[in-house]
């Protein structure tokens, strides 16, 4: 039995040097977190067990997975109280962030900033802006999540690359998933019901990404996204019109197929410009959606009764039942011309030819993964502002927190105060609320960020 | 009177589906963006911003008047200019109108009207200026606040005036097409989006009679808007662009220094595919003599106009534009650069780079 033998010689072998390489960490109930993190190397798994955890929890080394443990109905929940931030923010390669239930966070549920090959798994997320949003990410994978209250996007993939987003669940968000700035990316098996809007395809103007495309959006359930927007009036998504099943605002070739599209009240699917939509504000952006595949889905009822900016816009042609509206000067685009779909502003459209056809593609990743760079105190520096106190402050005024401008006349000659504060806040100021502290960054990220700060930002 | 104004860029922004018009409901789930949406705490910040861009009262008309000229144009100080034109609107409202043209020149008034309708474009092009001071993404309760106040307080002046020349504008082409600004250009922000739409569809009717009327009127921006109106309805809703670029040919025609007809006519080229059109063209402006132009505008322009080079794949012609606009820049170090910074997790610079997004090299 050699053949045996060498089998089980090399799975022991690889078993061994795996845990020699890789220890499991536990985290007893309702302890920290983040102290288990800290201690952990690159590569270690960290199991949480059930209990609730009222923390902020940042990862930045490599290959961390940390796991949620669940015992029948209790499950590992963290609590943000509506008094922090952020629940997980990572920047580390090859995190597994899976099994959590967030809640009450007033900024982020679960981030991921500059981290390739992550994973975000199984988590339940409720509110508050953003449910789950990986930005800058190449390769990553977000899977059967669900994700519920949120006032932007519930699940919200920003400037990424390469990235999966499988079997979710979205509902009672504004937009129920999110795909911005991105590039390469499947959609598909997910659940989108009782948003605003359900799906979002967009490219917005100012970011550092200036295009997005190669998006497929297919398999999924999209269905009666009617829900209020209650995004704050000051917020882009308060502009999202609500009772769309898919919106398509600038980006390249998209693929929608196979879909369930029913019971939008505004519309099925909306292609637009960013001129239609007033953002037409970067000239490095070409605001065109451009290439967008509308093949074979399944639709009914969509478009009954439009709302809002829909109903603004089709009241002079008094139409309704629309399952395909098109507000967009793109080329080369496409419709399935099945019969009974409805659509309108599709005069320069084509029919979609079979091969054109996604129905084989399984993943938008990269075979082999992505290359994971080692960030300098700079570029941490920036990722962390942006992904953390930017929440809160804003340059040239106040937002949350007092303005920028004003930190750094406070703070120019002397960083370590800034750091102080910044781990451990008192509350300073009549007519503010409490900063919630952020010693959970370490030292060494709040260290990059109050050089970022005083030294760079703004100059 | 010649037309200077910059409204145009606004109206880039004067669409169907115009998004961050204000919704009805306000959110309540605990976010940060939530809390600032509190009436109690918005109202604080109104009252503050009111208190604070108040401007000094001065009694004498023609130390308003000055006051007024000194620093109507100044697009780079948006509290010198509001003051600016709040001194100007108060002295124009102490110059009696006659309610005809015909009764203006027997009662000698003419140069009374002159002055109103340019006080009106001053108040015009300053909504230009605060729609350029809103953030790209996000803005902070405090300024969002004195945008709001200063926004209102424009549109109100505006009315005062043209409450005024109202009678006259079936005589005075010049005033129509003001009017017609006006419409679009104080709903470019602050405005639900039915008001948004009433009032394009509401200025549209009036620049389609006033360009028959008096083609060359303030210099074509009768064209310029009515162009830039038609190129961002969708066909269905009686967009044309085909007509948009005649009628944008015909603005860059008449008023050859002016920067948006350059930016809407190189847009609707692009939009259209004529790429060898909006390159000849972005080659045109950048030749332009900055001494007839507005330096902040001239800035804006350069940046946007280098931008479009970037987009069609000329670097070196983005890298011509950036050295002009940074010249500029040099030489009058009070204008806005416009450099973003980010609030909720969007805008500034690339955070693994450290570059601006809209920079041109
Ligand atoms: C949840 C919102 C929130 C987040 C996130 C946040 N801040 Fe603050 N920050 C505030 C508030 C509110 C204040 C005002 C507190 C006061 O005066 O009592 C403040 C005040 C400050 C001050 C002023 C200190 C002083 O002495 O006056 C500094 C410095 C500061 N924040 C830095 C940061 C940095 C750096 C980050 C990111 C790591 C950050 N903040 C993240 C809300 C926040």
């Amino acid at each position: 039995m050699k053949l045996h033998l060498t089998f089980g010689g090399a799975l022991i072998a690889a078993l061994l040097s795996s845990s020699a390489m890789a220890a499991e960490l536990r985290v007893v109930s309702g302890t920290s977190i983040q102290a288990v993190i800290d201690q952990a190397q690159a590569g270690d798994t960290i199991l949480v067990e059930p209990g609730e955890y009222k923390q902020s929890i940042y990862i930045d080394k490599p290959g961390i997975t940390l796991q949620g443990l669940r015992d029948g109905d209790n499950g590992a929940m963290l609590n943000g109280e509506k008094k922090l931030n952020d629940g997980i923010i990572a920047s580390g390669h090859s995190v597994v962030i899976s099994g959590f239930h967030v809640k009450g966070y007033k900024g982020n549920g679960i981030m991921t900033q500059g981290a390739n090959n992550f994973k975000i798994l199984d988590n339940f997320v409720e509110g508050a802006f953003y449910g789950i949003f990986p930005q800058f990410g190449k390769n990553g994978v977000v899977q059967g999540n669900t994700v519920t209250g949120c006032e932007d996007a519930g699940i919200y993939v920003g400037m990424s690359d390469n990235i999966d987003v499988v079997g979710n669940t979205t509902h009672g968000n504004v937009i129920g998933i999110e795909f911005e700035n991105t590039r390469n990316a499947l959609m598909t098996g997910n659940n989108v019901y009782d948003n605003s809007a359900g799906i979002a395809l967009t490219l917005l103007p100012g970011l550092p990404v200036k295009d997005s495309f190669g998006l497929v959006v297919r398999g999924n359930k999209v269905i009666a996204n009617n829900h209020e927007n209650f995004a704050p009036s000051s917020s882009i998504a308060a502009g999202v019109p609500t009772g769309i099943g898919i919106l398509v605002l600038a980006p390249d070739e998209v693929t929608i197929e196979d879909n369930e599209i029913s019971d939008n009240f505004s519309t099925g699917v909306l292609v637009s410009d960013l001129i239609t939509f007033g953002l037409a504000t970067d000239p490095k952006i070409d605001p065109y959606s451009d290439k967008i595949r509308i093949l074979a889905n399944k639709w009914s009822g969509n478009g009954e009764k439009p709302a809002g900016a829909i109903a603004e816009m089709l009241a002079p042609t008094g139409k309704t039942g629309i399952e395909v509206l098109v507000a967009n000067k793109g080329r080369d685009n496409c419709l399935a011309q099945a019969d009974g779909v409805d659509s309108l502003g599709t005069k320069r459209w084509e029919a979609c030819t079979a091969e054109m056809s996604k129905a084989t593609m399984v993943t938008a990743m990269i075979a082999g993964g992505a290359e994971e760079p080692v960030y300098t105190a700079e570029q941490k520096g920036r990722l962390t502002y942006l992904a953390v106190c930017s929440g809160c402050h804003a340059y040239d005024s106040v937002l949350h927190g007092p303005s920028i401008q004003s930190i750094k006349a406070l703070y120019s000659d002397d960083p370590a105060a800034m750091l102080a504060f910044v781990k451990k806040p008192v509350h300073k100021r009549e007519g503010f609320p409490e900063m919630p502290p952020q010693d959970y960054l370490g030292e060494e990220t709040l260290k990059a960020i109050t050089n970022y700060v005083l030294n760079e930002l703004g100059n | 009177m010649k037309h200077r104004l910059g409204l145009t860029a606004a109206l880039l922004s004067a669409s169907v589906l115009t998004m961050g018009a204000t919704a009805a409901v306000a959110a309540d789930s605990g976010s940060v963006l939530s809390d600032m949406s509190d009436p109690a705490l918005l109202e604080k910040y109104r009252k503050e911003a009111t208190e604070r861009i108040k401007c000094k009262p001065i009694d004498d008309w023609d130390a308003r008047m000055a006051a007024y000229r000194a620093a109507a144009t100044s697009k780079w100080d948006r509290a010198g200019m509001g003051c600016a034109v709040e001194y100007g609107t108060e002295a124009a409202m102490e110059l009696s109108v006659p309610s005809s043209a015909i009764w203006a020149f027997v009662t000698f008034r003419v140069d009374n009207i002159e002055t109103n309708l340019e006080v009106l474009g001053a108040n015009l092009e300053y909504f230009d200026v605060l729609a350029k001071s809103y953030s790209e993404h996000y803005q902070g309760i405090e300024l969002s606040s004195e945008l709001r106040v200063r926004w209102e307080q424009t549109r109100q002046r505006c009315d005062e005036i043209l409450a005024r020349i109202e009678p006259l504008i079936p005589d005075v082409t010049e005033a129509r097409i003001l009017r017609a600004a006006y419409y679009l250009a104080s709903t470019v922000k602050e405005t639900p989006l039915d008001k948004q739409n009433e009032a394009v569809a509401k200025a549209t009717a009036e620049l389609e009679i006033a360009i028959k009327e008096k083609p060359d009127a303030l210099n074509g921006l009768g064209q310029l808007m009515l162009g830039q109106v038609l190129f961002a309805l969708p066909e269905f809703l009686g967009g044309d662009a085909l007509r948009a670029i005649a009628l944008l040919e015909e603005a860059h025609k008449l008023n050859p220094a002016d920067m948006n007809a350059y930016r809407a006519l190189a847009e609707a080229y692009l939009g259209e595919r004529e790429n060898d059109k909006a390159i000849a063209l972005l080659k045109e402006a950048l030749a332009t003599d900055a001494a007839g132009v507005n330096p902040q505008d001239y800035v804006d322009a350069f940046k946007f106009l280098g931008g479009l080079g970037i987009r069609v794949g000329l670097p070196e012609l983005a890298a011509q534009f950036a050295d002009k606009r940074e010249a500029m820049l040099k030489e009058k170090p009070d204008l806005l650069a416009r450099k973003e910074t980010a609030a909720f997790g969007h805008g500034g610079e690339d955070p693994l780079t450290g570059k601006d997004p809209s920079a041109l090299k």
